[in-house]
């Protein structure tokens, strides 16, 4: 590819959304290769969620985002922020679209998922609050 | 460099808020910021003799319900009460006792008819509320004639 | 769904929208010190929220998403996140006060304290929340809020004067016994009363939760067009009822029920509750209205799925941001802050928070490669340009007018 593409621009605080357009999070930020022939680098791994967030804001409240995301995180799981594979995205036009479905993904939307298990499963009514 | 800044904003900051905290809650200063405050204080009393008096007028010619005016009664005694309170709270320079005890006895009169009302209303006495309402009016006249020689 | 139905649903959520406990306090607060004197205010915060509502609708109606979500990629993470925050502030502030509304309606039916009614309110809400669909929900508050009309009608049952109202009308200058920075004080506060961000993203996650397609646009201006005005009439008739009833008195508007005393000495008892009824419906109504515009925000911001089209379980960061700030609300009326107070400090707040809402919208909706042949035209650059403008000064004067005249009080 020649032409010049801004992936400030295109990519980068994007929406995610998974094969069934469920919204996952942003493109907080992007982990390059550089191949080592010299040739432009690739996109490796898209990181998401406020660990990442917080490490591009800067300043008091992106440490704070940063370390409050880092402790949120359930224990086992990389200390690092939350990446995946930059080859699971099949789209990125309007959106970052995915291949898989989000539950597939190992790490990402942790907190999602703990707060839907400990928290609104549990709420009386949350079964059919709506259609 | 920077950290010096960011320190020096965060001092500014706090003594902003601290000076505005302290302009918005201070006593008066000086005879003529007691002056005021007698004023304002007195307004706020004419507010809610008036705000129960229409209160009162509404209900008696059947156009209020029972429980809206009672609430009605309820924040205008509480209000004037609150307002005499804090402004009788403040220290007078001497020459103003005079002007000052009569602030005292027309904000008694104010919160006493107020309270009079409230109370009649919650023994379900309405008839007795149009007898107390009647003070409201002479007692309205009085105080908007003592802000103006306050405000002097 | 059948258009006229839908027309009138989404008029009808605007002028819902419109008129909240910020409304209810400071319109008939103006009124009755100001008279007419503010009213010319209106026209612009009219002119200002239109315009943004139409944008924000647009763009939703292009990409299907609300215009904050895409503001993000244009501005970077930072901007959004110091709105974001304001915002959620702001709103605490404001469910609170609307709770509080909500409360105090009760307390007019029935004298019982309000406090005692702020566990039913959210009681009510949450309810309303977890059972009710996003269009019931809608549907319900906003004939309610037609309510709210009876202050029209209380304008002409009290027969004024018509060349006096128009006179105070057309004196854009405070009256003899007030200061210009009481006068600018409460200007200040009208823009924020009646300027509310989340009616903007209120209006435009409805048109993303109907699935309304580019299509639909006229449906969408149609309800701008109607709704927002006959919103503006409503605050108006507020400030001048207050006027006709309390300004010759001396009468200081410091309390909700002092907003309703017009309507009695107006129409009597039917009237009275008819406005406590569009009270309740304009506070519960905005409860909805503020809480879920936050929550929406901050999902959009992080990308969290959300809203009322996914269940609670499918969009649990959502709902608990949504639980955690209607509980910090009613926590804060618990502790007996004087919600009026709580309403004018909230309103000014949220003038200030104005531009970084605003600008954003005036972006996307500009980006034509994002809206193609729905891109922004001169008429809405020029009124949204402006809008910005003046909210930029308004935000500036804010904070400074609020000390000086200790919240209008003086």
């Amino acid at each position: 590819m020649t032409e010049h593409v801004s992936v400030r621009m295109t990519l980068l605080d994007a929406q995610i959304v998974d094969r069934d357009r469920l919204p996952i999070g942003r493109v907080d930020d992007l982990e390059l290769f550089f191949p080592p022939d010299g040739g432009p680098p690739q996109i490796a791994r898209v990181l998401t969620g406020s660990q990442a967030l917080g490490k591009r804001i800067g300043g008091v409240i992106g440490r704070w985002l940063t370390s409050m995301s880092a402790r949120l995180r359930r224990p086992g799981s990389r200390a690092g922020p939350s990446t995946f594979d930059a080859g699971l995205i099949a789209d990125t036009k309007p959106m970052v679209r995915l291949r898989v479905q989000a539950d597939e993904l190992e790490g990402i939307a942790g907190l999602e998922r703990w707060l839907a298990s400990r928290l609104v499963e549990r709420l009386p009514g949350t079964g059919h609050a709506d259609k | 460099m920077s950290r010096v800044a960011r320190f020096a904003g965060a001092a500014l900051t706090v003594v902003i808020a601290g000076a505005a905290i302290w302009y918005v809650s201070a006593p008066p200063k000086g005879s003529d910021g007691y002056r005021e405050r007698m004023a304002d204080a007195t307004r706020t009393l004419r507010s809610q003799v008036q705000s129960a008096r229409i209160w009162a007028a509404t209900f008696a010619g059947g156009d209020a319900t029972s429980a809206a005016t009672l609430v009605g009664f309820e924040e205008a005694e509480r209000d004037a009460s609150s307002a005499a309170s804090q402004f009788e709270s403040y220290e007078p320079a001497r020459r103003y006792l005079p002007l000052r005890s009569r602030f005292v006895a027309l904000a008694a009169d104010a919160t006493g008819a107020l309270a009079d009302l409230r109370i009649a209303a919650e023994l379900d006495a309405w008839g007795r509320v149009p007898e107390v309402a009647g003070r409201l009016d002479n007692l309205a006249a009085s105080l908007e004639r003592f802000e103006r020689r306050a405000r002097r | 769904m059948n258009r006229a139905f839908a027309f009138t649903l989404g008029t009808l959520s605007a002028i819902g929208g419109f008129i909240d406990i910020g409304d209810l306090v400071a319109d008939a607060q103006v009124g009755a010190r100001f008279g007419l004197r503010l009213a010319w205010v209106s026209l612009f915060t009219v002119a200002g929220i239109m315009c943004f509502s139409e944008m924000a609708g647009r763009v939703a109606l292009k990409t299907q998403r609300p215009a904050l979500a895409l503001a993000r990629s244009r501005l970077g993470p930072r901007f959004g996140l110091f709105g974001l925050i304001g915002s959620l502030l702001v709103t605490a502030l404001l469910v609170m006060a609307e709770l509080a509304g909500v409360a105090l309606a009760f307390q007019l039916a029935t004298s019982v304290h309000y406090l005692l009614w702020v566990p039913v309110a959210l009681a009510l809400v949450l309810l309303v929340v977890w059972k009710l669909p996003f269009e019931v929900m809608e549907r319900v508050y906003g004939l309610l809020g037609l309510a709210m009309l009876v202050f029209v009608v209380a304008v002409w049952q009290l027969d004024p004067d018509w060349s006096q109202l128009w006179s105070s009308a057309t004196t854009p200058a405070p009256t003899g016994r007030e200061t210009w920075a009481t006068y600018l004080f409460f200007l200040v506060a009208l823009v924020g009363a009646q300027m509310t961000p989340y009616e903007m993203f209120f209006f435009s996650s409805g048109a993303v939760d109907h699935r309304w397609r580019p299509k639909d646009i006229k449906v969408m201006r149609a309800n701008v067009i109607v709704g927002f005005p006959l919103g503006g009439i409503l605050a108006v008739a507020i400030q001048a009822v207050a006027f006709l009833v309390f300004f010759e008195a001396g009468v200081r508007v410091e309390h909700l029920s002092q907003t309703a005393l017009p309507v009695a000495v107006a129409l009597g008892k039917i009237g009275l509750v008819v406005a406590i009824v569009g009270i309740f419906a304009a506070t519960f109504g905005a409860t909805l209205e503020t809480l879920f515009a936050s929550s929406y925000d901050t999902a959009q911001y992080f990308g969290w799925s959300y809203g009322k089209v996914q269940p609670p379980a499918r969009a649990a960061r959502f709902t608990t941001v949504m639980l955690a700030l209607l509980f910090a609300a009613a926590a804060l009326a618990l502790t007996t802050l004087d919600p009026i107070t709580v309403t004018i400090v909230a309103v000014v707040c949220s003038a200030s928070l104005l531009p970084f809402l605003f600008l954003p919208v005036l972006l996307v909706a500009n980006d034509r490669e994002l809206m193609g042949e729905l891109a922004n035209g001169r008429l809405s650059n020029a009124v949204g340009f402006a809008t910005v403008t003046v909210s930029v000064i308004v935000a500036a004067l804010a904070f400074p007018l609020l000390i000086l005249t200790k919240g209008g009080t003086v």
